[in-house]
């Protein structure tokens, strides 16, 4: 697979306090990459180590491939775009004049594109409207705007929807996904709104302590958030038999415990496990969402 | 390097600061000028070219170091500093454009106070005193100075993150470094001896002179002139005063400056963390 990204245990220091602790993680090309954490774990350092913000202490990381000791680092960098904290704007100038300064810093032979960017990012119609009158969620709409100069192949997001209204909120995950469909950019998303997140994500990194404890895909992790009712049997042989004959999903977790996935009317069950003499020792019904999940693998931490 | 100067004076000529400072080089050197005709013309004495010309040094100066600190620190404050990081610009590249931005803004400025000085001074003024090439080594060195000047700016706008600390460690420095230059051009102009006067009953009468207690001689003298040659504040002053006595070691140290500032701004910000 290939990796826009790829760290290998990233350190970074501020005085004392360790925000990267040896962090490895790897964002695969068309991927929207959602980086979940709590206040503090690390996120934003992150972001500003790999954006060329800060340099690590430890560690290495690539882009596209470009290690970060490489020369052609600086050329690899041309093909990403980001928006750290806040949208980096000129608060004095219109939309289109901040498109033409990051035009013009990028060297870009002219100004084509850059009224279909703002149509993108729905900031057309702002006309002499200068950035520091804008709302909160036009300011960031534009700060991706200003990122997507130059047709960047990956886009790095931190904290995206932080303090946008639900109809903001709406217009950015509809601009990430078109971004990542129609443009096949990918994008790297660091936020702990986890229920935001679960309607982007295709795959996920969670990160504490300023390392990666996990990485998953959304598929693998739909798999393990999935509804499902885990049984405790005696024994395991007539209870895949049984499953088997009903042709019920499941998945064998121990000689025991097994999750059962579908509407299965439980007590049909049971009375079917008793008649081939198979007991039923504990059920529990299964429903993680991403949120439990994230705070079981964080180990109860509520500030995700 | 060329696509970040682009957008910078792109940034410059649409920056209200700029053209507020330039109106102000501007109208300050129509008021000197007007001012001195005034005198001229009150007290019947002859004006020249070159008895306020070179206050462009000190104008144009302090006018720079808000204008290099809220130019540059917008960089900070709207975190489009970032804008050019992550797309790939080196941090040396970042340095030198914005310290050739200052530079050009400067110049913008001079330029203009000669423009007035070359037409309404020669016109109300009449020509300088001092000779022309004379003239020359002068404008010269005031334009050395300001090299200097904005190279001091440039370095603390660029490692000060924010806006406002680095707007007034420019204008604390571009003060106290006039503050210094005064306090050693009164401690250099000190005579050596003082008349010493004696009343008796016949009036007041002249004594023989005494050694000035506060004179500056000896190696002390020269250290408080080198310090007097090194600063651009004193250079300033000495232009200011038409009593320039080593040119050459003001060049050079201008120029020391002006370098020394630029090569550890550029190591220092290199390893700066921005945010």
């Amino acid at each position: 697979m290939e990796y826009c990204l790829e760290t290998k245990s990233l350190c970074k220091q501020y005085g004392h306090f360790k925000a990267l602790n040896g962090l490895s993680m790897r964002v695969p090309r068309g991927a929207i990459y959602g980086f979940v954490g709590k206040n503090g774990a690390g996120k934003t350092t992150l972001l500003r180590v790999i954006c060329g913000l800060q340099s690590p202490d430890g560690g290495e990381y690539s882009l596209f491939g470009v290690g970060n000791k490489s020369a052609d680092l600086y050329r690899a960098r041309r093909r990403m775009g980001a928006v750290v904290e806040t949208p980096s704007i000129y608060g004095d100038m219109t939309a289109e004049e901040n498109l033409r300064m990051q035009h013009r810093v990028l060297g870009m032979p002219t100004f084509d594109g850059i009224e279909e960017l703002l149509r993108l990012v729905g900031l057309a119609d702002t006309g002499k409207k200068k950035a520091k009158n804008f709302s909160l969620g036009m300011r960031q709409r534009l700060g991706i705007a200003v990122a997507l100069c130059g047709n960047p192949d990956f886009l790095v997001l931190d904290e995206p929807v932080n303090g946008l209204d639900p109809q903001g909120i709406v217009e950015i995950r509809e601009l990430i996904l078109r971004l990542n469909r129609e443009h096949g950019i990918t994008v790297l998303i660091s936020s702990h709104i986890l229920d935001e997140l679960s309607r982007l994500a295709t795959h996920y990194g969670f990160i504490d302590g300023g390392f990666v404890l996990k990485e998953i895909s959304a598929e693998e992790l739909n798999d393990a958030c999935r509804k499902c009712v885990r049984l405790s049997v005696s024994d395991m042989k007539v209870l895949c038999l049984v499953l088997d004959r009903e042709k019920q999903e499941y998945k064998v977790l121990s000689d025991s415990e097994a999750d059962v996935y579908g509407n299965e009317n439980i007590s049909h069950l049971i009375s079917a496990l008793a008649a081939e003499g198979c007991e039923v020792r504990s059920i529990h019904e299964h429903d993680e969402s991403l949120e439990n999940y994230y705070i079981n693998l964080v180990g109860g931490g509520k500030d995700a | 390097m060329l696509n970040l100067l682009s957008a910078e004076f792109s940034r410059l000529f649409k920056n209200k600061l700029f053209w507020l400072s330039s109106i102000l080089v501007t109208g300050v050197g129509v008021f000197e000028i007007v001012m001195e005709y005034m005198d001229g013309k009150s007290m019947g004495t002859a004006t020249s070219l070159d008895t306020s010309f070179f206050s462009f040094i000190f104008i144009v100066c302090g006018c720079t170091a808000v204008f290099n600190s809220m130019f540059i620190g917008t960089e900070y404050s709207d975190g489009t500093i970032r804008n050019k990081l992550v797309v790939g610009h080196r941090r040396e590249q970042l340095y030198i454009c914005a310290y050739v931005t200052s530079l050009c803004a400067s110049t913008a400025m001079m330029a203009l106070w000669f423009a007035v000085y070359f037409t309404l001074g020669l016109l109300l003024l009449g020509g300088p005193v001092l000779g022309v090439s004379q003239m020359l080594i002068f404008i010269g060195l005031g334009i050395l100075a300001i090299m200097a000047f904005d190279a001091l700016y440039v370095f603390i706008s660029l490692l000060v993150s924010n806006k406002a600390s680095s707007a007034v460690a420019c204008m604390l420095l571009f003060i106290g470094l006039f503050v210094v230059a005064l306090v050693i051009n009164e401690m250099l102009e000190a005579p050596e001896f003082v008349q010493d006067y004696s009343i008796t009953a016949n009036g007041v009468e002249l004594m023989d002179p005494l050694p000035n207690p506060r004179y500056l001689s000896g190696i002390k003298r020269e250290v408080y002139q080198f310090i007097y040659d090194f600063l651009p504040s004193g250079q300033a002053m000495q232009m200011m005063t038409a009593a320039v006595l080593h040119p050459i070691r003001m060049a050079l140290c201008s120029v020391v400056i002006a370098a020394t500032s630029v090569l550890a701004g550029v190591r220092l910000f290199k390893g700066k963390d921005v945010k």
